[in-house]
């Protein structure tokens, strides 16, 4: 019983991993009630009608995340208008990255004209579940939520005028056409996610 | 009259010395085949903007000075693109003015990132490890001196 007890008491103390793999193609992701730079929860729920989910993890400071701004801007237009809904999530601490806080969110949103929902996942509980590693980082979902795509907006982060594949978009036709994404996974390059050491 | 010419030249030479340019991977790749078996390598992948990078830098110029590691080629492989050339070279002559800097500026990272390593999931800093068939890969932030050299000793041994 005393062995027991401490067993339970050990493994309370080391808790749940705190490293996951996250979610890979097939998986159905978890909704989120997060606050966006107009101070109101968005959820995906609140999409009845959403024929998917474009879920991109992006945030103030990274470079590689300000060379897409516009990117993903245009994409919340083009895909609104098909029936689809962006929404960015930043991940980062803004205690380690000062300029990911909320307040400078606002600021972002306001100065870029974003069109889609920015939110923030404070307390950084969102971003583990889909195990994003990155600044910008994209999970493609169905209107069921199940995952479709995971990875890189397009090829070529620097120079929009220098895409080749465009990796989302593609990914998007695919689910349009009931077929598998080729590819389903890329590797997102950008920035670490931010979180204390 | 001769040796001042040449002398003159390899002092402006120094003076406008130039980062070599990588712009694709089947160049940079020849660099990294280009392995000497008795030579031990250590590639930092780092960028100007990249702020984590910068901050273990200063670990790594220690490193290649520490004697006893003479024989360690490192090797600063930045990332940042051809339009911060210039911002690059001012930082460098800064920063890593006695280093071997090379600039590789292939943006199509999905294309080649895996024959880096693997295992690299997308982000900078990183540091490749070479020697002979030995090969290391991580994707972190060296804290200290002594974080790096302690983890290079520890790759000579396996």
């Amino acid at each position: 019983m005393t062995i027991l007890f401490l067993f339970s008491f050990l493994w309370a103390l080391q808790g749940q991993p705190t490293t996951t793999t996250g979610y890979q193609i097939g998986d159905t992701a978890t909704d989120f009630s997060l606050k966006g730079v107009d101070g109101k929860k968005v959820s995906m729920a609140d999409y009845k009608d959403a024929k998917g989910f474009i879920v991109v993890f992006t945030c103030n400071h990274c470079p590689y995340a300000v060379m897409y701004e516009d990117r993903i801007n245009d994409l919340a237009k083009m895909y609104t208008k098909k029936g689809y809904v962006l929404l960015a999530i930043n991940p980062n601490d803004p205690e380690v990255q000062p300029k990911d806080s909320y307040e400078l969110m606002i600021e972002r949103a306001k100065e870029k004209g974003f069109v889609f929902p920015y939110l923030f996942d404070e307390g950084q509980k969102i971003y583990p579940q889909y195990g994003a590693t990155k600044t910008p980082h994209v999970f493609l979902l169905d209107s069921k939520r199940v995952i479709k795509y995971i990875g890189a907006i397009d090829d070529n982060a620097q120079d929009a005028g220098a895409v080749t594949e465009k990796y989302l978009e593609n990914a998007i036709a695919s689910l349009e056409k009931g077929v598998k994404p080729n590819p389903e996974t890329t590797k997102a390059i950008g920035c670490s996610i931010k979180t204390k050491k | 009259m001769k040796g001042l010419l040449l002398f003159l030249s390899l002092f402006s030479f120094g003076l406008n010395a130039q980062i070599p340019l990588y712009e694709k991977y089947i160049q940079f790749e020849k660099v990294l085949l280009q392995t000497n078996q008795d030579t031990q390598y250590l590639y930092n992948f780092w960028a100007t903007w990249c702020k984590p990078c910068v901050e273990e830098l200063p670990h790594f110029v220690d490193f290649s000075k520490k004697p006893g590691n003479e024989k360690i080629k490192v090797v600063f492989v930045s990332l940042d693109s051809k339009k911060d050339s210039d911002k690059l070279k001012n930082f460098v002559a800064k920063h890593l003015p006695n280093e071997k800097v090379i600039q590789f500026t292939d943006n199509k990272y999905n294309d080649w990132i895996d024959k880096v390593d693997i295992s690299w999931s997308g982000s900078i800093p990183a540091s490749l490890f070479i020697f002979g068939n030995r090969k290391a890969f991580y994707e972190k932030q060296f804290e200290s001196f002594d974080d790096l050299q302690n983890t290079w000793l520890t790759f000579l041994k396996q």
